[in-house]
């Protein structure tokens, strides 16, 4: 049957086993177990002290075909935001997962914006792992933390680690954290790291990698909104299995709060770094892994340049400027020599207002100029009010009486969420009634809009930075 | 945890004709604007609402029901999972919740819950229209559609709207393609 271009995408995809062969409905999608999605088998042991369970191996199988599939469907946006994704997945026990799979679906529908369909089907054969040589970690209690190198990824970690900054109701501490990363650098190889400030930092990678090409597709979507969905799960079982219950969500009130409430167009409202969508994981991953998982959200009503300016007060900064933030990729960059930040995503603008507000030098010459797309004005135009626009609208939530009550609307609703968590997953600094929440939020969207402002007035008054963005603010 | 180059979503074809009344000098304050925004936000609600969830809204607005008794359903944050619901279906059962609880009648407490739907909506398409816009065109211009597009919003009738929505819940959710006639020329516009 030949489907629409006008019509809402689906796909049907199984992820089969070694060299099974499967009796194939017609368009089903095939994903191939240990050739399209591999583990790193000299990554798990830095993960599993212990020979891993069978059921955390079902889980990095789950997650993995979640990514396979999230990536290979593509949006159209022109019709709609969602798709319709159904898999099947081999596991070892497809009771226990067909008895979570409920929640898992709500999770992933609300984090993607699209309808999912899972289902579990035994496994054949249980994936071998190399034996396990001796523990060279022992447990002891060390929070994780998804690191993506970015700058809030690097405050946070360093705030948390030197007892800066608590955790939770607990008394500042120094603590010794696992970050879980992504690249080349880390996936080789655990790599363990006593730091300058007196605490350890054990960097490991995602157990798992996934093929962008494969036989007959190319994982083309770039939403990728479950990546929070992997990131966050395998930080919790680097926790669960160092004997923590606490993953820390290092993202700043901008990054976690604004693309919730500055929903643009059609699509689905990104709640990645949201509490809603870690509250949801919690609960889910409580049963999942037997044991309690907290997210912990310590800067969430902090803007970035506000964590950045209590990293430099306490004199823990040094090392910031190795920190990446940018979300274009490489191919990309205009200038041929090292590699550069391109300076006007929404992730370059937010890194170079924080930057600022936090008195940290900052020179133009660490990006992309964009001197040189004055040939090109349309260009530079459009990736100006791209980059800029999500920073503008978060500092303009209270600007119009639409987007007033908007917003409003969307606070309600979480203070309700909120009010009726009775397993209490929230983290304690937001299990607060709706007019604190109302508060915070506001103060929050009144400090970025602060330091935006400050931001666009250090520029030249003849970049199109600074001209787009005082008329838009 | 990044996205790439930002990319804009594409604006809808009836947004498209808002946007056009909107920058008509001819059509500025007048109750045309108004009504292509009434006409773009109700299939924007038909595409939210499926049938038979618009039926639900119905008849939950119809007479008090055992949803809207606290002990019938586990609350917004157990309905948040619920893979059955959409997003915007959650939303409002949560909202028109509190407005019962605060006393409204169920028929108030559905239509106000889907009246705040409707803010959202009018507020998610004002973003996108405004990014749209200033890729593209100077920033003087993008305010003057946006000021207009707010007066619009502001004079729309959303509790008409929502009422059109209920009474008509067994009509399709997705728009009928829509055809050219001899009387349109490609962008839409009437000759």
């Amino acid at each position: 049957m030949r489907i629409s271009n006008r019509s809402r995408p689906n796909a049907s995809i199984i992820i089969t086993e070694g060299k099974e062969r499967v009796r194939n409905r017609s368009g089903r999608k095939i994903c191939r177990d240990q050739i399209d999605i591999q583990y790193k088998h000299r990554v798990i042991p830095a993960f599993f002290f212990r020979a891993p369970t069978h059921r955390q191996v079902d889980l990095m199988r789950v997650l993995a075909g979640i990514a396979h599939a999230d990536r290979r469907v593509k949006r159209r946006p022109s019709v709609c935001w969602g798709r319709d994704i159904e898999i099947e997945i081999p596991v070892s026990d497809p009771d226990f997962w067909s008895s979570v799979e409920r929640k898992l679906i709500g999770i992933l529908n609300i984090l993607s914006g699209d309808k999912w369909l899972l289902s579990f089907r035994k496994a054949r054969q249980l994936i071998q792992f190399p034996v396990q040589r001796e523990l060279e970690f022992p447990a002891q209690g060390q929070p994780a933390m998804a690191y993506s190198n970015g700058l809030d990824s690097f405050a946070s970690a360093r705030l948390v680690a030197s007892g800066v900054i608590p955790l939770g109701n607990q008394a500042p501490q120094r603590r010794n954290l696992v970050l879980i990363t992504t690249g080349k650098a880390f996936n080789a190889q655990l790599k363990q790291e006593i730091t300058d400030f007196g605490y350890s930092t054990r960097q490991v990678s995602v157990p798992f990698s996934i093929r962008r090409i494969g036989r007959g597709f190319e994982l083309r979507e770039p939403s990728y909104r479950t990546r929070a969905l992997t990131f966050q799960t395998v930080a919790a079982l680097a926790a669960s299995q160092s004997q923590s219950d606490i993953v820390i969500i290092p993202e700043s009130g901008q990054g976690s709060i604004g693309p919730w409430l500055t929903v643009t167009g059609q699509e689905a409202a990104d709640l990645r770094t949201h509490p809603i969508f870690t509250a949801l994981l919690s609960d889910w991953l409580a049963t999942v892994l037997d044991r309690p998982v907290r997210f912990e959200h310590p800067h969430i009503w902090e803007t970035k340049g506000e964590t950045l300016a209590r990293l430099v007060s306490n004199n823990i900064h040094c090392g910031w400027a190795e920190t990446f933030s940018c979300a274009v990729q490489a191919r990309h960059q205009r200038i041929k020599r090292r590699r550069l930040q391109c300076g006007l995503c929404p992730n370059c603008l937010l890194r170079r207002q924080s930057l600022l507000a936090a008195r940290l030098s900052d020179p133009d010459s660490t990006y992309d100029s964009h001197d040189i797309y004055a040939k090109d004005q349309l260009l530079l135009r459009k990736r100006t009010a791209q980059g800029l626009l999500p920073l503008v609208e978060f500092a303009q939530i209270g600007s119009t009486p639409l987007i007033s009550r908007a917003t409003d609307h969307r606070i309600q609703y979480f203070a309700r969420l909120v009010r009726e968590d009775t397993n209490r997953r929230f983290p304690h600094n937001v299990r607060l009634e709706l007019d604190d929440l109302e508060r915070m939020t506001n103060k929050l969207a009144k400090t970025h809009k602060e330091e935006l402002g400050t931001f666009l007035a250090q520029r030249p008054k003849t970049s199109l930075l600074r001209q787009m963005g005082e008329a838009l603010l | 945890m990044r996205d790439g180059i930002p990319r804009g979503l594409p604006v809808p074809r009836k947004y498209q004709r808002v946007i056009e009344s909107a920058d008509r000098a001819a059509d500025r304050g007048t109750e045309r604007v108004t009504l292509r925004l009434c006409e773009a936000l109700q299939e924007d609600l038909r595409k939210n609402f499926h049938e038979a969830e618009r039926k639900r809204l119905t008849a939950l607005a119809a007479e008090p029901s055992e949803l809207f008794s606290p002990l019938a359903h586990g609350g917004a944050f157990d309905d948040v999972a619920d893979p059955t619901l959409s997003d915007a279906m959650k939303k409002v059962l949560a909202a028109a919740r509190s407005h019962y609880e605060d006393q409204l009648s169920p028929k108030e407490a559905v239509e106000r819950a889907l009246s705040e739907h409707a803010e959202e909506c009018l507020a998610a398409r004002r973003r996108q229209i405004r990014e749209n816009l200033a890729t593209k065109i100077e920033t003087t211009e993008v305010n003057k559609v946006m000021s207009e597009y707010g007066r619009a919003a502001s004079e729309a009738d959303l509790r008409g709207e929502i009422s059109k929505l209920l009474k008509d819940s067994s009509a399709p959710s997705e728009a009928k393609r829509i055809k050219i006639t001899p009387d349109e020329d490609l962008r839409g516009r009437r000759r």
